[in-house]
């Protein structure tokens, strides 16, 4: 495993490539928005958003690219992210720390989910 | 020649102002078409159907009341150029509130401006649909401020203290 695999992910980092992975070729920052505060439940700002994938893009686990202007958006581009393999492997780096501190994963039960 | 009546002379009026305002009508609906594009994704059938008929009823009243009013040629004049030159498209299309824009425009680099003042314009003709306009505004201004701080603190990592504030005196004295 690389450096960049051992780098450990913030909780909104995890969340945020959770997101891309979902979303696939379609990931902007509508989407992602809108994917993260629909889990979540609470106002996370767009901002926020850009700030945790830029500093993913500089540690290599995203790539960016430029999509077209359109005019529902006053004619500014998209900005696409892709999940690059070495954020696949700090999202296992993340999972395997999870499951060396609790194997058996006896966490309080959340709401809505099946025990 | 014949002398015209003054109900004659209100009929022509009438005719030529129905006409000027459906010449009008004409030329904004192609500009229009985006606009209720966007409005279908937006609203379901019912909801799209019922604005409609309330705009139909609205344009049916206003010509009832039109022609009821006799117009010297002045007023007239008056009305068509503001028909003509009036942003109707301003008033159906609502626009996200400038002096947020000039706000990230003032702390935000080209790039994280562009991109997160095109995500919001995208969601605005939602959240207006779903809260209104004042809402709509003040999620606007809410995802700004709360945008800038972060952005900010990321382009102070990149190039440094000095070399941010320097970057904000030369964009906020252009």
């Amino acid at each position: 495993m690389n450096k960049k695999g051992k780098q450990l992910l913030s909780e909104l980092e995890e969340i945020v490539l959770l997101a891309l992975i979902k979303l696939g070729s379609e990931s902007y920052g509508v989407p992602i928005h809108q994917t993260i505060e629909d889990a979540s439940g609470r106002f996370i700002s767009i901002g926020s958003i850009y700030a945790a994938l830029d500093r993913m893009e500089r540690s290599g686990f995203v790539t960016s690219r430029m999509g077209e202007a359109t005019s529902e958006r006053g004619g500014r581009a998209k900005k696409f992210f892709k999940v690059e393999g070495a954020g696949m492997l700090a999202l296992k780096e993340a999972e395997r720390i999870r499951r060396a501190i609790l194997p058996k994963r006896r966490l309080l039960p959340v709401e809505g989910s099946v025990e | 020649m014949k002398k015209k009546s003054r109900r004659q002379k209100l009929n022509q009026q009438t005719l030529e102002f129905n006409y000027h305002v459906s010449r009008f009508s004409g030329e904004r609906s192609g500009e229009q078409a985006h606009y209720w594009q966007r409005r279908e994704l937006l609203f379901n059938e019912q909801e799209l159907l019922a604005e409609r008929l309330r705009l139909t009823i609205e344009v049916r009243k206003f010509n009832d009341e039109m022609r009821k009013w006799e117009f010297s040629k002045p007023t007239m004049q008056a009305l068509m150029d503001y028909y003509r030159t009036h942003d109707f498209e301003k008033d159906l299309c609502p626009q996200p509130p400038r002096s947020a824009e000039y706000i990230a425009y003032l702390f935000l680099s080209r790039t994280d401006r562009e991109t997160l003042l095109g995500d919001l314009a995208e969601e605005y003709p939602v959240v207006v649909a779903r809260f209104g306009l004042r809402g709509a505004k003040i999620y606007f201004y809410k995802q700004v401020l709360t945008s800038i701080w972060p952005l900010v603190r990321k382009a102070v990592i990149k190039w440094g203290a000095f070399g941010w504030v320097v970057e904000l005196i030369r964009r906020i004295s252009s």
